[in-house]
């Protein structure tokens, strides 16, 4: 601002002299100095009334600062949901999802406006695997009861954004919302009993706060079990299970193997390659989505859609 | 790492088969004192060759712990049903590698299972060998009232979609059991049973001889003719602690001290499915 000052004021001599040439300029400047001051705090006014509306989304699409969460919401969509979803956004963003190369017909759109959408049966969710939840598609459900029952029974794999300008990536669950949550505790339970187990294993060595992790049931199951197979012939160090940006409260899907049978991954290609090749050439339901040499080691990645029941929960019948 | 390799014997009887391709391999009441496995920290499972076309393959329980187990499946009889294991509980990743596969080649995994007291589980190896999976099912050798025996059926045919069996009396034993699909346990009249099968519009009768106070797994299965076999296989007699009166309950060879890793892997030692009459080769 001082910088700003005095070069103003000299520019504004300068302008003078060029202008009037007579004796009045110091009024005539002062003058002029305040209209510009006047005129630029208006025009920063503006600007500050049009952040503010853009971040409260009333103009979606409009700037790329103001929508960042929209757009990391976005290229998360597109990276990890299957193109044979579909997928519940309001409209600006259904049409964002179908320039990314989501299939026309994988995009459902509501518009409050229509009557046709108004009398979209309430039970019409089942057929919506996912939804990108903006502060104007929730404004949605208040008139629609479809959109309603989509945000209730469904839950947050990615959020982005805080407040108003926060946007989620949710799932719906077709069971409901209460099965899915009994379902998802249980899910917890294994995870961190079996993730206990992994942490106990002398074969393994953890951080803290990887074994926080482990504890705490926040490790995909198919780490856990990729993870317990390998120690069955090798020693394995985990660094890390980093997290995917917009899944800070989610389940870590991701694992850094730094060090194998005592070698760091750094100095040995052989090793390293290796490693990268009996992670890629896991089988079945727990073949990574992505294997590849990290800064630090091997980072093995899982898809955001997981088998379900790979982990055993407690079973009181005696058969199965 | 060492490993043993133990032939599977499956000794057994025809006991009864008739028409449609279907024949019953039988067992029977045959005791065996049974292995005194004491630890309240351990369970039990044992393995299942149900794959029709499969020479060659283990399977391995890994525990998250530390420590594996490998049951070879090399050169034992498709429908042979090894002894059951002891195992320190916890949970297991349940895998199959082909027998001789190259060190470092990445095993299929498939599911985890826990192992826990009192709750003894089979490993089965089932499907083609292209499609070649495992599926884990919970043993319940709760013993029946007297004069009476338990069956549940393990439809592990490749070819038949779905298959009924009956006692003559009635009993629904399986109904529309499909592929991989184990039934809850049925209580039956010790004694000759004569079973009602019937798969995709052929049926078939077959007897058993069940004797009192034991529980037997009926697993279906593919014959060299096209048609479909049941195998019975002893799950547990009148002895014993858990599995409660196993008769095959091996344990032989099973270390307790984990982990059980690497060289220390242990072997998993196959053995007989069938125990009464002739012996008689299974499938094919």
């Amino acid at each position: 601002m001082t910088d700003t000052s005095v070069q103003g004021s000299a520019d504004d001599e300068r302008g003078t002299e060029t202008d009037t040439g007579t004796g009045t300029h110091g009024r005539v400047d002062d003058d002029g100095r305040w209209l510009r001051i006047a005129a630029g705090v208006g025009a920063l006014a503006l600007a500050v009334s049009a952040a503010v509306a853009l971040t409260n989304g009333l103009i979606p699409g409009f700037s790329a600062t103001a929508d960042e969460p929209i757009d990391r919401a976005e290229a998360w969509v597109q990276a990890n949901v299957p193109n044979d979803r579909r997928i519940l956004a309001e409209e600006a963003v259904a049409e964002r999802l179908i320039d990314d190369g989501h299939p026309p017909a994988g995009v459902v759109s509501v518009d409050a406006s229509d009557p046709a959408d108004a009398a979209i049966p309430a039970d019409a969710w089942q057929d919506w695997d996912y939804i990108v939840a903006t502060d104007a598609l929730l404004s949605l459900s208040e008139a629609n009861a479809a959109v309603d029952a989509a945000l209730t029974h469904s839950r947050v794999l990615a959020a982005f954004g805080t407040e108003n300008g926060r946007v989620e990536v949710r799932r719906t669950e077709r069971d409901g919302i209460a099965d899915a949550t009994v379902r998802a505790e249980r899910a917890t339970d294994a995870r961190g009993r079996a993730g206990e187990q992994l942490a106990m294993n002398r074969r393994l060595d953890v951080s803290g706060a990887a074994e926080a992790d482990l504890s705490a049931g926040r490790v995909d199951d198919r780490i856990l079990l990729a993870l317990g197979q390998k120690l069955a012939t090798d020693s394995l160090t985990v660094a890390d299970f980093p997290v995917i940006a917009g899944e800070e409260q989610g389940i870590r899907r991701q694992v850094l193997v730094t060090v194998v049978n005592g070698r760091y991954l750094t100095d040995d290609r052989e090793l390293r390659n290796d490693t990268v090749a009996w992670f890629t050439d896991l089988p079945g339901p727990v073949a990574p989505e992505n294997v590849a040499p990290a800064g630090e080691g091997v980072l093995i990645t899982y898809a955001a859609e997981a088998p379900s029941d790979l982990l055993p929960t407690p079973d009181p019948s005696p058969t199965r | 790492m060492t490993r043993s390799r133990h032939a599977l014997r499956t000794a057994g009887a025809v006991l009864l088969a008739s028409g449609m391709g279907f024949a019953l391999l039988g067992a029977g009441a045959a005791t065996a004192a049974p292995a005194a496995p004491t630890d309240s920290d351990s369970g039990w499972a044992r393995v299942a060759h149900l794959s029709p076309d499969t020479a060659l393959v283990d399977v391995q329980l890994t525990a998250l712990a530390g420590g594996q187990v490998i049951f070879e499946l090399a050169g034992v009889g498709y429908g042979a049903v090894s002894e059951y294991q002891q195992l320190p509980a916890g949970t297991y990743v349940v895998s199959m590698v082909p027998n001789g596969a190259p060190e470092g080649t990445p095993p299929v995994i498939s599911e985890s299972i826990d192992v826990q007291a009192d709750r003894p589980m089979t490993v089965a190896a089932l499907g083609t060998n292209a499609e070649l999976e495992t599926r884990v099912y919970r043993d319940d050798l709760t013993l029946p009232a007297p004069g009476e025996a338990r069956i549940r059926v393990v439809q592990a045919s490749t070819t038949a979609d779905s298959v009924d069996i009956r006692t003559r009396s009635g009993v629904a034993v399986a109904e529309g059991a499909a592929f991989a699909s184990a039934t809850d346990y049925a209580n039956v009249p010790a004694g000759p049973v004569e079973l009602q099968l019937s798969a995709g519009g052929r049926s078939s009768t077959a007897t058993l001889t069940l004797p009192e106070a034991t529980v037997h797994t009926l697993f279906v299965l593919d014959n060299a003719d096209g048609g479909l076999t049941v195998t019975p296989v002893f799950d547990s007699a009148a002895v014993g602690a858990v599995p409660k009166g196993g008769v095959q309950t091996g344990g032989g060879g099973m270390r307790s001290d984990r982990p059980l890793v690497g060289e220390d892997a242990v072997v998993g030692m196959l053995s007989g499915a069938a125990t009464l009459g002739d012996s008689a080769r299974f499938g094919r």
